[in-house]
């Protein structure tokens, strides 16, 4: 294989991972490099020696950074489910203002599904609301743990609240990723493959 | 009536005479105009990438021996209607520009 070209298309397909999945770069650099192939032989054909053929060929092509923009400029917006910011951290402050304000119905406790809530939101949402945790945090600090113990008393409590808050968002990442990636598996082997 | 010559009704147009892939549509662009007009070789799989996730064109991978795969691509019908309508504002343009330069019927009695 022409090595300037196979270089290439490696400078192609780094330059494409920075902005897309790597498999889909992976999928694009390879259909390039066919491309670049076909080329290099045609100039061949015309006369040019190996050495001119392939750099005709990578020249006719771009430069792999002008040809990842053009990529950048086509991209396509996909549809998301999951939570913007803004409704997330609208969520976060409104689950525990219904904590604070409804105390007596939960005899002082945090009531167990809005704890799930706090929990399940971050796989859901898009960035993890780190304001919608602080604000939410104080919140709980303020209206419920500081009127019956001391502020010394009660940091245990809000460090682990901020530690499975953090795992919570990672557990999230984890998940859209894997989802991301089973999409795109799923989406690659739709393609038929047809020996020629 | 501005009439935007682009890439994508180039591609479609050529897609419309039958499958093909990216070197052979960059080829075919260039011989069918008459070598007058080229595309960018490396604004032609942006565009196909574009058209595929607009459903106006879908793709085939062809394995090959020795050499890294190959991808065809071939017309929806959304995109032969989307062609068609690319043409007709086309001609449209094309008129207008016709009586502007006085090469055709003009539109306005004076």
């Amino acid at each position: 294989m022409p090595e300037l070209i196979s270089q290439y298309v490696k400078d192609l397909k780094s330059e494409l991972s920075s902005q897309m999945n790597p498999y889909e770069a992976q999928l694009i650099s390879e259909e390039v490099h066919s491309h670049l192939l076909d080329r290099y032989e045609a100039y061949q054909s015309l006369g040019s020696d190996p050495e001119t053929a392939e750099l005709e060929a990578i020249q006719s092509f771009g430069l792999p950074a002008e040809v990842a923009s053009e990529y950048k400029k086509v991209e396509v917006k996909k549809e998301t489910w999951t939570l913007a910011p803004i409704p997330a951290n609208a969520i976060y402050f409104a689950s525990f203002a219904f904590v604070a304000f409804f105390e007596r119905l939960f005899l002082g406790a945090l009531n167990l599904p809005v704890v799930a809530l706090w929990f399940i939101l971050p796989a859901f949402s898009k960035k993890h609301p780190w304001i919608g945790l602080l604000t939410g945090s104080l919140f709980v600090e303020i209206y419920l743990v500081l009127p019956r113990t001391g502020l010394y008393d009660s940091l245990p409590g809000m460090l682990a609240f901020w530690a499975l808050s953090v795992a919570s968002w990672a557990i999230g990442w984890v998940i859209r990723y894997s989802f991301a990636r089973f999409k795109n598996r799923a989406n690659s082997r739709s393609n038929r493959f047809k020996k020629q | 009536m501005a009439f935007r010559s682009d890439l994508d009704s180039m591609i479609l147009a050529v897609l419309r005479q039958g499958p093909a892939h990216g070197y052979e549509i960059s080829i075919r662009i260039r011989m069918v105009s008459g070598e007058v007009l080229s595309a960018g070789e490396g604004q032609i799989y942006p565009a196909l990438h574009k058209l595929e996730a607009d459903g106006c064109v879908q793709s085939e991978w062809q394995i090959q021996e020795g050499r890294p795969s190959r991808r065809t691509y071939s017309i929806t019908d959304k995109g032969v209607k989307s062609l068609q309508d690319e043409v007709s504002k086309w001609k449209s343009f094309r008129s207008a520009v016709d009586s502007v330069f006085g090469l055709g019927e003009s539109k306005c009695q004076s």
